[in-house]
């Protein structure tokens, strides 16, 4: 019998689920990411915003403390009223945005760009060099992800700078192995065998044929990994090894959140901070993730 | 048989490198005299306290070539010796074994929490894919995977130990009663990426398979709705999700650093971190071993778990 | 009296593209012990007309018409009996024996819980039985393979223990849905043959679904052709060949090879695909393949009529073959 599209699971009807996208849509890529796409880009493009703005903007001195009354609730000039000394916590948040943003985006970028490289390389190159890599890359891996962070940065030092590379190198191993999982799916492609044998230079091939190929999908996962590294640097603040003085969002969370009397009295100081975290990480995530979807299905037309 | 060896050969050769990676990092991080002995490290000859200095450098064989130092730890270990702790010269195996069941405890609650929870949730979504308690299940469950632990754990405790005084503030050692009580916040912040995580792939594999022959032929013998999904959908299933049970592992141990910090559990977690901070050598370097072996451990026996479930996989793979 | 009477059966897919036909207007009955063919192509609407007696559609399927069972109206079961009915009263053989069985459950297990569940019988009982009904279906070695899994069976084996399994409760109607288009030719006939055998041994009634007309010459009592979700033709089985009213019925003969034929004869497929299902009826669906089609064929549905020699004998065609064709008076 002809399988028929339709939608659930009825048990025992052996329905085919969900009528999949048309590998042809017509529609726009713009419309094809849907409007959560696009509300998950627009809390994104506030946020990195303002903290890009933070300096010139008429926010109270985020290490100021008394701006407002000890965990004093939300109010008109506070929004986001003020943490146990008094400081104000939305322009803590916003200058906390500042780090956490700008370690995420080195540390995609760094890992991205050599754990995409090598594992690009690997993946093309194959022999021993691939075997070391993957070996490289396996032991990485089976470290427990936080503490090889901790040893990491307990290595290298704690700037922003450091901390980011650290997080960059934590990055290469996964970004890697994906890269060169992609790798080795191309280069087994006809176009790619094809152009082997048109005798076209390993560097030609790389750059013209694989690259592209790889990029794409990576560039989704680009945004994931984002809110990972957020989320790492954030543990790392949490536990007080971040930024040396550096007051990222971890910190703030853990400066407002740990005392019992303090949540008891001024919950505030670290939900709303929390909340903001939250909510970028999700857009992070779902953005990433809508890109993945949409941009892989594109791929099918190979 | 032989491809099991293989598998354990390439599982011990991991180990070994983990443990050089972090005995090279440790070396590295500053001098282990300084740890051991303070500032009187800095004593110079004809300095009183240089002796100190010699005999810190001899019991610890502190100028031997670091690969020979490397060796004589890995000797050690094997024999079960993990050495001093820098701080107050304790025997690192007590601390391992004082700190670590309470750890191991954890994440154990953790995973019977996150399975718990994740399997009836899975079955009850497959069971009605796309219809509206699916829709609002698959938003809930991504949202849950994007909460950081950091941020988990304050929301938890503000709300059942501190608003709602349900669940106590800090960590109860009385006996085993109190001590899953205490531990199940910090458990549940542990297990929540885990049930989604959980959630959702058992649900995919088991759309999956609710579309295959063999379950429309058990609904047509007039077998019931429930027989169909836990006695014959659920085995086929889970093989994605076990994949991941025993990776998350890793994930969990990061994890339950955070929770102890946090929570001020007396475990594992929180003595490593304390440990890397002061470059406690021994005790990171144990944890580091312990862990790894742990890993390697979890994940060989989800291997065997495969071939349990499904007869067609031998263990032979 | 008919065990089972199917009345104006209508099946409709509501998809998100429009709805689809699968079946319109189909009636037959099957009385005890009786084996009745369904013939037709993929398409045709034969297996959705069985599961829709089974229950197997899913929700997004809308059913029309009337199936009585025994007293009962099929398609709305009262609770208690529902729970009790398939797998009890009547029950089905699927096509693919290697996709019928659970891959992680052992034969024994598969077979032995629809008469736990059904019959509540003790798990003794039950493994007494399975080796019962595996010695019924001609698998040697009853007692090692309960222990087996699946994957350790032939596809011919397979078959037989799903075959085993749905005879398990002894049911009054036994329906087969393609039971040997997925086995090799050699194992087809062996199956074919035992299902002929178990129907008159077991005074059970059949419903054997094919798209192979010779399948069902000399093992049914009666045959019903489907073509685009319609009947063609319905008749006694040696009516159905000896005086084959519709063209669509008379086609399908042609194509079934035959020892007989002479070596070097061109095999006769009939040209043209399947018609589209998502389009309301209003013509006869095989007028677009058809030899004899006129105007009328596409404009209009031919209406069920009996043929002038059987009452028992009716066909939806306006240029009918055979005696039909006199009546008709066209050709």
């Amino acid at each position: 019998m002809a399988k028929v599209p339709g939608i659930s699971t009825d048990l025992g009807s052996n329905q085919v689920v969900e009528v999949p996208a048309d590998l042809g849509d017509e529609r726009s890529v713009a419309r094809q990411l849907g409007w959560g796409f696009w509300l998950c880009a627009g809390w994104l493009a506030l946020v990195v915003i303002l903290a890009v703005l933070a300096p010139i903007l008429p926010l109270a001195d985020p290490n100021k403390t008394a701006v407002g009354g000890r965990l004093e609730g939300p109010r008109s000039g506070l929004w986001f009223g003020a943490d146990s000394t008094g400081r104000d916590v939305f322009s803590l948040t916003i200058w906390g945005a500042r780090i956490s943003l700008l370690v995420g985006l080195i540390a995609i970028v760094v890992g991205f760009l050599v754990g995409g490289t090598v594992g690009i390389l690997a993946g093309y190159f194959r022999g021993w060099f691939d075997k070391i890599v993957s070996f490289i890359f396996a032991t990485l891996l089976s470290f427990p992800a936080l503490i090889l962070a901790i040893l990491i940065t307990t290595l290298l030092g704690r700037t922003v700078f450091w901390i980011s590379i650290s997080l960059g190198i934590l990055a290469i191993a996964p970004v890697g192995r994906l890269a060169r999982a992609q790798t080795l799916v191309f280069a087994e492609k006809d176009f790619v065998v094809a152009a082997r044998i048109l005798g076209a230079s390993d560097r030609r091939i790389l750059t013209r044929e694989l690259l592209p190929n790889v990029v794409i999908p990576m560039s989704a996962l680009a945004l994931l990994g984002m809110g990972i590294a957020i989320v790492a640097e954030g543990t790392l603040a949490f536990l007080g090894i971040s930024v040396a003085d550096g007051l990222s969002w971890g910190k703030q969370i853990f400066d407002a959140g740990s005392r019992a009397t303090d949540l008891q009295n001024g919950p505030h100081a670290a939900l709303f901070p929390i909340g903001v975290v939250f909510l970028t990480v999700l857009a992070l995530n779902y953005a990433g993730d809508r890109l993945r979807e949409v941009f892989d299905a594109k791929e099918l037309a190979f | 048989m032989k491809v099991v060896a293989q598998r354990l050969g390439q599982m011990i050769l991991v180990v070994l490198a983990v443990t050089f990676l972090a005995f090279a990092a440790m070396n590295l991080l500053g001098d282990p005299l300084f740890n051991i002995l303070g500032p009187v490290a800095a004593a110079e000859e004809g300095d009183p306290n240089y002796s100190m200095v010699v005999e810190a450098r001899e019991t610890y064989h502190l100028d031997d070539p670091f690969v020979v130092r490397y060796g004589r730890w890995l000797g050690d270990v094997a024999t079960g010796d993990f050495g001093r702790s820098f701080k107050n010269q304790q025997n690192v195996r007590t601390i391992l074994a004082d700190k670590l069941p309470v750890t191991v405890l954890l994440m154990v609650y953790a995973q019977v929490i996150a399975v718990v929870i994740s399997v009836p949730w899975a079955l009850w979504t497959a069971s009605r894919a796309y219809r509206l308690g699916d829709k609002v299940s698959t938003v809930v469950s991504f949202g849950l995977l994007g909460i950081p632990v950091f941020a988990l754990v304050v929301v938890l405790f503000w709300l059942f130990a501190v608003r709602w005084e349900i669940f106590p503030t800090r960590f109860d050692d009385a006996d085993l009663g109190s001590r899953l009580w205490s531990l199940f916040l910090p458990a549940v912040a542990l297990a929540t990426p885990l049930i989604a995580t959980y959630q959702r792939l058992l649900r995919t594999d088991l759309i999956s398979t609710l579309q295959e022959d063999f379950i429309a032929v058990a609904r047509a013998k007039g077998m019931s709705r429930w027989h169909v999904l836990f006695r014959h959908a659920l085995r086929p299933s889970l093989f994605s999700m076990l994949t991941v049970f025993g990776i998350q592992t890793g994930a969990l141990i990061g994890g339950s650093i955070v929770v102890e910090q946090y929570f001020g559990i007396p475990g594992i977690g929180r003595a490593v971190i304390e440990a890397i901070i002061r470059d406690d050598f021994p005790l990171v370097l144990a944890v580091v071993v312990v862990v790894s072996v742990i890993f390697v451990l979890v994940n060989f026996l989800v291997d065997l778990l495969y071939s349990y479930l499904d007869p067609r996989v031998s263990f032979d793979g | 009296m008919a065990l089972l009477d199917v009345e104006n059966l209508a099946v409709t897919f509501n998809t998100p593209k429009g709805p689809v036909y699968a079946v319109s207007d189909v009636s037959f009955s099957v009385s005890k012990g009786e084996a009745l063919g369904i013939v037709g192509e993929s398409g045709s609407g034969k297996s959705v007309t069985v599961k829709s007696l089974m229950g197997l559609l899913p929700r997004t399927a809308t059913i029309d018409g009337t199936a009585v069972y025994d007293g009962f109206d099929a398609f709305n079961l009262p609770s208690d009996r529902k729970k009790h009915f398939y797998g009890v009263d009547v029950a089905m053989v699927f096509q693919n024996p290697m996709t019928s069985l659970n891959p992680v459950k052992r034969i024994g297990a598969q077979l032995t819980e629809g008469m736990r569940f059904h019959r509540k019988l003790s798990r003794e009982a039950a493994k007494g039985r399975a080796i019962e009904l595996l010695d019924i279906v001609r698998i040697p070695d009853a007692a090692k393979r309960l222990r087996q899994y699946p994957h350790e069976l032939s596809g011919g084996m397979r078959q037989r223990v799903v075959i085993a399994m749905a005879l398990a409760n002894d049911p009054a109607l036994l329906i087969a849905d393609e039971p040997t288009t997925a086995l090799d030719v050699t194992v087809q006939r062996d199956i074919l043959d035992l299902l002929d055998g178990l129907r008159r041994d077991l005074d059970m009634a059949l419903i054997l679904i094919t798209h192979d007309l010779g399948v069902v010459r000399d093992r049914t009592d009666r045959i019903v052709v489907m073509y685009g979700g319609r009947l063609m033709e319905t008749a006694p089985t040696a009516t159905v060949f000896s005086d084959t009213a519709h063209p669509y019925t008379e086609s399908l003969q042609r194509s079934i090879p035959d020892m007989s034929t002479p070596r070097g004869t061109r095999l006769d497929p009939i040209p043209g695909s399947p018609p589209d299902l998502a389009v309301a009826p209003a013509a006869c669906p095989f007028a677009p393949r058809c030899a004899y089609a006129t105007d009328e064929c596409t404009s209009a549905l031919p209406p069920l009529k009996p043929t002038p020699l059987s009452a028992d004998h009716s066909y939806a065609c306006f240029h009918p073959r055979g005696s039909a064709a006199e009546l008709a008076g066209s050709m």
